[in-house]
């Protein structure tokens, strides 16, 4: 069940992906609760959604999504579970994800977008958690 | 890690990297077919949400032109009761007056009315009955006048067939006669003919008659045309002279103004 709200969150969030990268936000969620596999499928289905939806290079933020998402799968189980290091972990993951698109396509960074991610990750990450688990933060 | 996920991470990588390293074209094509199945939620939630703000558009629109069109329409209302008032109220004031004689010499062209100037009778005013037009006052004196009836020779008014909207002259010449009638027009017995007010005298919509005959053609650009007059004068005992036109929008009164007879009253 929870599978079809990450979905259906997935297409909510896709149309303002430009201001906001909530799909970011939840892929990260997704990475740090939910099972390798999944996570792995889920960040190739987001990143194809993304490239089909803004068609600039087709692959690209599929490529990025898989090898951060690898990566933070690997690294995960030697965090610390604490908000800090959550938030730490998200900004390295975004910031990551926006630096080599921008490299890759030499497009000009728009910072306005970034702040605002970063911002509201603690509220949707809160919120996430509140969807699927119940709690408001899990510890 | 373990091997299960391994192998599916390369695997996904490996097609990524393919679908980074596809040509221009093909990726084009793979994203059109991929993204009419994979987008066709998102796809369908915008173009809807597209439409309703479309449509938002369009009734602002609306509703401004609607708002337009009603003030256009309260304007012309207000003045559209003044322009009927001032077209319905015009009616005729009729004088009822008594046949007292007529002409021996001739007794259907001339009759004598019991009224005259003492009643404000003046020559040249219509003569009406309830079946069409009688006449007009040819002669005025103190306590009496003389009618001039279209049955007198001579005795000429404009008049209309109200089917064909032709134009013309009632002329009495021994019979009455609807003059300057085109061979080519298309008129034909039994069509009623009224007053076409273009007259100084006689207003518009008096029914004079009906076209009883028309002859064969002796002309070679008018064809004579028959009128059987609507009122039978030898048969008449009373008449009415139209007195003037009433307009209460203006408070004041119009002596002898042809206007539209369908509103006459004898009121």
């Amino acid at each position: 069940m929870k599978y079809i709200l990450y979905i259906a969150l997935l297409y909510i969030f896709l149309p303002f992906n430009l201001y906001i990268d909530l799909i970011a936000v939840l892929i990260f969620f997704i990475a740090l609760r939910e099972n390798e596999r999944f996570t792995l499928f889920f960040s190739f289905f987001a990143g194809l959604l993304t490239d089909l939806y803004y068609p600039v290079v087709i692959g690209i933020n599929l490529l990025i999504y898989i090898g951060l998402v690898q990566v933070l799968l690997y690294i995960k189980k030697y965090m610390a579970q604490s908000n800090l290091v959550t938030f730490a972990l998200f900004a390295i993951f975004f910031l990551t994800k926006i630096v080599i698109v921008h490299l890759v396509l030499s497009t000009p960074l728009k910072i306005q977008p970034v702040i605002i991610t970063l911002m509201f990750f603690f509220p949707t990450f809160m919120l996430l958690n509140r969807l699927v688990y119940r709690v408001w933060m899990k510890t | 890690m373990s091997r299960r996920q391994l192998i599916l991470f390369s695997i996904l990588l490996t097609i990524s990297v393919i679908l980074l390293s596809l040509r221009e074209q093909t990726k084009l094509q793979l994203s059109t077919n991929l993204s009419s199945v994979v987008l066709f939620p998102v796809k369908t939630v915008t173009e809807f949400l597209q439409f309703l703000t479309v449509s938002n558009t369009r009734i602002t629109q609306l509703e401004t032109t609607i708002n337009k069109l009603q003030l256009e329409n309260a304007e012309l209302k207000k003045k559209i009761p003044l322009d009927t008032t001032e077209f319905r109220i015009k009616k005729y004031e009729l004088m009822k007056a008594q046949i007292v004689g007529r002409d021996p010499s001739n007794i259907n062209g001339f009759l004598y009315v019991d009224k005259g100037k003492d009643k404000k009778i003046c020559i040249n005013q219509p003569v009406i009955s309830v079946n069409g037009l009688v006449g007009k006052i040819k002669f005025v004196n103190a306590y009496y006048s003389i009618v001039e009836t279209i049955e007198n020779r001579g005795f000429a008014v404009s008049a209309l067939d109200v089917r064909t909207g032709i134009h013309g002259i009632i002329k009495n010449k021994g019979s009455l006669m609807f003059e300057f009638i085109r061979i080519d027009d298309e008129i034909a017995t039994n069509d009623s003919i009224y007053t076409s007010g273009m007259s100084e005298i006689f207003p518009e919509g008096v029914l004079i008659g009906s076209v009883s005959r028309i002859d064969s053609v002796e002309n070679p650009f008018f064809k004579p045309v028959h009128i059987m007059p609507s009122v039978k004068i030898n048969r008449l005992t009373y008449v009415y002279i139209i007195l003037e036109i009433e307009s209460s929008t203006s408070g004041s009164s119009k002596k002898n103004l042809p206007g539209n007879s369908q509103y006459y009253s004898t009121e």
